[in-house]
């Protein structure tokens, strides 16, 4: 139908406007699942609910910068970081694990070290954070932002994007070179098991 | 509360990071500690998105800062993908307790 | 009191007080509509459909804009459109499905469905979806139970999420966002998490085996995809699909398939790895009935199984979407959409100009098509090996894409006003393209016309056979 039914839906920057309930809703709906998630990767036994906490911090990570205005860099995560890492994280489990139950149980105590390291620098982080006069000025998102980003990747960013696809190409094949299969000497291997 | 100002997403990134150094410490597992290092990145990178909104809307330095780390947190998963890969095959574990010796 | 008579268990059961009031009026509802609905079945059908056109119309065109203007939140809004999403995707689905299974009895010359419900088996998928709500809930025992009920969703929720970004008609997205193609091809590919849960929780080793070629193939065919829709996206210059959508708004030739040599390979090499993208065959290696006996749903039954075939038909209309507007025209029939305009001012003029030159409609026709054409390959073509779809993929199309991509931009970089000579030329081979289209749709037009008007002759009389006892 054409523009004169009229009913176009509004971009979430215009909407964004008007709307600072809607906005703060869903920071925190994705905040507290951002959080549970971490929460989960820590407190979890087996290594594929861990992998699934992750999922549940990436995607709640997505949606924040989506919320922050980042378009481009929430899809960018959900491609890469969602779609790639972790996939490439769950397949490492999977060639790896020996049964589904295997956990490794951290001991009580080295479990409270890390608790309490892990308290201290919490302190001090969020003393900073809560207690500095950051300087605020929100203005309006800009939306079309795919094109700006390639702007700055061809112009002031140039060097980092070339240096970041090189580094690719190095991980691609250190990569496939660490993990090619070793033809395993049968004698020895039983030999030290 | 009903304004969500920067602090909140700082806060939000600081305690991320602090649960990705616990996890580090914590995990036995080899992709336990690459998961802790996901999540410090992906705190580092909240906060880097949460600075350009509300200091620098209008640039986009923070967000093309995250789209490098990203791209080089799936690179070092890789990496680190491998190398576990490699753990396995000569220790037959994923426990990085048991990789304590210098000639395997 | 009322009696009903209990059909699967051949015996009478008593019903009393308001419960039996309720159940005789729906014994009544199925005494009187039940023939009628199996005399009127085809009527029936196409009813719904435009009742349920025109209901979308009437709400689009009353109801938002007082949404819109009573200042309402627009969460509100938003949730009402989510819900209409979910039930438009059930219903899609469903009746995807049923068109498959009927498109494989053609092809396998037979029919098909042609019992539940009446007139071929309408009601088929709905009979198949009560069962499935019906059928015991097995969890098999050394699997994960929590990650074991988690995984259908995983493998559900991004499918549906997609149909948030893809727009409709120009004016029909729910968000039309900057990156919306980027943020399609995300969600596409958080559907492999969900199936290779699914593999892993299901703590078989066949499931297992399934998950991991799945999430290889899927893996290995989104670089292809990927560098595939660049190359128009080369063309348009924005990832914004309803800015896409709208540059193809000439007619035939301007669709950006029919551009240049380039953009014509790379609708085909898109086509092929959205057909793996979406596990259909012949790259259905994850579900192999013959060798895996159900790949990664293997341990699924019931609702679940359901929820695994929902999300795949979902991921195949968007798949099919994505084609539709980045590479076929979008939302525009063949004809110019300014000839349109001659038609003049009004609703039923815009309602005429809709269906006749740019609209829903037309989207959702080219959708269709392109689901048709993934079933005709499935039931036509064997399933190729895991090697050698590796091999296809790594070997085969993805130089072919970085050749597209190379070849593309050359073209056009000289495309442009600086170079006359060789825009008059881009222009004719443009139109060269559009004809080659046209020939080859007009060809499967052909063929297929000359097998419907001797299909006496080519396959015979096709009946249904009487049930024993009937």
């Amino acid at each position: 139908m054409t523009e004169s039914t009229g009913w176009t839906m509004t971009l979430l920057a215009s909407a964004q406007g008007g709307a600072g309930v809607a906005e703060s809703l869903c920071f925190w709906v994705l905040a507290i699942g951002a959080l549970a998630g971490a929460v989960g990767v820590v407190i979890s036994k087996e290594i594929i609910r861990t992998a699934m906490c992750l999922l549940a911090t990436l995607v709640a990570m997505a949606g924040l910068y989506f919320l922050l205005g980042g378009y481009f860099l929430g899809a960018v995560q959900l491609i890469v970081y969602a779609g790639g890492t972790l996939v490439l994280i769950v397949f490492g489990v999977m060639l790896t694990a020996r049964s589904p139950k295997v956990s490794f149980e951290p001991r009580w105590f080295e479990m409270a070290a890390g608790a309490v390291i892990c308290a201290v620098l919490l302190a001090t982080l969020l003393h900073v954070v809560l207690r500095t006069a950051w300087p605020g000025e929100v203005g309006a998102v800009p939306d079309a932002t795919v094109a700006a980003i390639g702007q700055q990747f061809l112009g002031d960013y140039l060097v980092p994007f070339e240096a970041a696809s090189i580094l690719l190409l190095v991980v691609m094949i250190g990569a496939a070179f660490l993990a090619r299969p070793v033809r395993r000497d049968r004698r020895r291997s039983r030999r030290n098991v | 509360m009903f304004t969500v100002t920067l602090q909140h997403y700082l806060a939000l990134g600081a305690v991320v990071f602090c649960l990705g150094v616990l996890t580090m410490m914590v995990k036995r597992n080899a992709i336990g500690v690459l998961i802790g290092v996901e999540l410090l990145l992906n705190a580092a990178n909240i906060n880097l998105v949460a600075f350009n909104h509300y200091t620098a809307p209008g640039a986009l330095d923070g967000q093309l800062a995250a789209i490098f780390v990203i791209v080089l947190a799936a690179a070092e998963a890789a990496v680190a993908i491998a190398i576990l890969v490699n753990f396995y095959n000569n220790l037959i574990t994923v426990d990085v307790d048991q990789g304590d010796r210098l000639k395997g | 009191m009322s009696s009903i008579w209990v059909p699967w268990t051949d015996r009478r059961k008593q019903y009393t007080g308001l419960r039996g009031r309720i159940v005789s009026c729906a014994a009544a509802v199925y005494r009187i509509g039940g023939p009628l609905l199996k005399r009127f079945a085809p009527v029936v059908f196409f009813g719904t459909v435009i009742v349920a056109i025109v209901a979308i119309w009437l709400f689009a065109a009353l109801v938002m804009p007082l949404l819109h203007k009573a200042g309402w939140p627009f969460v509100v809004r938003d949730v009402i459109i989510a819900v209409a999403v979910l039930g438009l995707v059930t219903v899609l689905a469903m009746y995807c499905i049923w068109w498959e299974r009927k498109v494989a009895g053609r092809i396998q010359s037979r029919l098909g469905p042609m019992r539940t419900g009446g007139w071929h088996g309408w009601s088929q998928s709905l009979a198949d979806g009560i069962k499935c709500i019906t059928k015991e809930d097995t969890v098999p025992d050394d699997s994960d139970h929590l990650l074991f009920r988690l995984a259908p969703y995983l493998a559900f929720v991004p499918p549906v999420c997609a149909f948030m970004a893809l727009p409709f008609g120009s004016s029909w997205v729910f968000r039309d966002m900057d990156p919306g193609l980027l943020f399609l091809l995300s969600l596409l590919g958080l559907e492999i998490i969900g199936i290779l849960v699914a593999g892993w929780a299901s703590a078989s080793k066949w499931t297992l085996l399934g998950a991991m070629r799945q999430g290889c193939q899927v893996i290995s065919y989104e670089i292809p995809m990927g560098m595939a829709l660049l190359v128009p996206i080369m063309c348009a210059g924005t990832l914004r699909l309803t800015a896409i959508g709208d540059m193809q708004s000439g007619g035939w030739f301007t669709w950006l398939a029919f551009r240049n040599p380039f953009t014509f390979v790379a609708l085909f090499v898109y086509f092929i790895g959205s057909l793996a993208s979406c596990k259909r065959a012949p790259f259905d290696l994850p579900e192999a009935e013959s060798e895996l006996v159900g790949g990664f749903h293997t341990e699924y039954s019931g609702f679940r199984w359901a929820v695994f075939f929902f999300g795949e038909y979902a991921a195949m209309f968007v798949v099919s979407g994505i084609t539709t507007i980045v590479f076929l025209g979008a939302w525009h029939s063949p004809l110019p959409a300014e000839w349109g305009m001659a038609l003049g001012k009004g609703w039923l003029a815009d309602a005429a100009r809709g269906v006749i030159f740019s609209g829903p409609l037309w989207f959702f026709y080219k959708c269709t098509w392109f689901i048709f054409t993934h079933m005709w390959l499935r039931w036509t073509l064997p399933r190729l090996r895991i090697d050698q779809v590796l091999y296809a993929c790594v070997q085969v199309l993805l130089p072919l894409t970085m050749l597209l991509l190379l070849g593309n931009a050359v073209w056009e970089l000289f495309n442009s006003a600086a170079y006359p000579a060789f825009e008059g030329l881009a222009r004719v081979i443009g139109y060269l393209m559009g004809l080659v289209g046209a020939v080859l749709l007009g060809g499967f037009l052909v063929i297929a016309g000359y097998g419907w008007w001797n299909r006496r002759r080519l396959v015979g009389r096709l009946t249904v056979q009487a049930l024993p006892g009937a």
